[in-house]
């Protein structure tokens, strides 16, 4: 599980809504993102530097605790 | 940061528009599932929306009321009026309070069925943010 944050700004005139995703890379952006799915028309959308970022995984010890591996984090 | 979305309000959903304009302070009417109201213009014109404001609700000396009509090819809620100029401030407050809390309903309430919390910020500069925080 990663936690994430989706910054929604919208203009004073309501016209344009703008969503960043920090906190988070890869794929589940996308599910993040999807969150505006109902807001309007998709103008622009696009992937930013840290996207492409291998996704931190979870491996067991073996001693009630885990050790995250990732460029992430 | 790593993705980034940039979409142009639309008018889809028929709850988040009545949530926006309740938001928004402005009265209105709706009609019945299935059924539309029908909108005085200049002349006694009349036009049908499945949303009405009525002429005397935004105070300005527009020429008939003001409504959205659902459009099933578009398939979104498109505007409705006989004659409007937006230069009249009032009702171009108005129509920016809508757009702006329809905005704010269309994410707030996704954001809530996926259990994320919300936080709104209004600005300064009339602009809003909202923060939505989880775990995915």
């Amino acid at each position: 599980m990663q936690e994430f944050t989706l910054v929604v700004s919208i203009s004073a005139d309501g016209e344009i809504v703008e969503g960043e995703v920090q906190g988070m890379h890869g794929k589940k952006c996308a599910n993040v993102a999807a969150l505006l799915d109902q807001v309007g028309e998709e103008l622009e959308h696009r992937h930013t530097g840290d996207w492409d970022k291998a996704e931190p995984v979870q491996i067991g010890t073996g001693s009630n605790s885990t050790l995250t591996l990732g460029r992430g984090w | 940061m790593s993705e980034y979305v940039k979409k142009n309000t639309k008018y889809t959903s028929r709850v988040h528009l009545r949530t926006a304009l309740q938001a928004a302070g402005i009265q209105f009417e709706e009609a019945q599932p299935g059924q539309t109201l029908t909108l005085k213009g200049y002349g006694n014109q009349q036009r049908q929306a499945t949303f009405a404001v009525r002429q005397r609700a935004l105070g300005d000396n527009i020429f008939g009321d003001l409504g959205w009509l659902w459009d099933g090819q578009t398939k979104c809620f498109v505007q409705v009026a006989d004659h409007l100029d937006e230069r009249y401030s009032q009702t171009a407050r108005a129509l920016r309070a809508i757009k702006r809390e329809y905005a704010v309903a269309a994410t707030i309430s996704q954001a809530r069925i996926k259990g994320y919390r919300t936080q709104r910020v209004n600005q300064p500069d009339g602009s809003i943010q909202i923060r939505v925080t989880g775990r995915i």
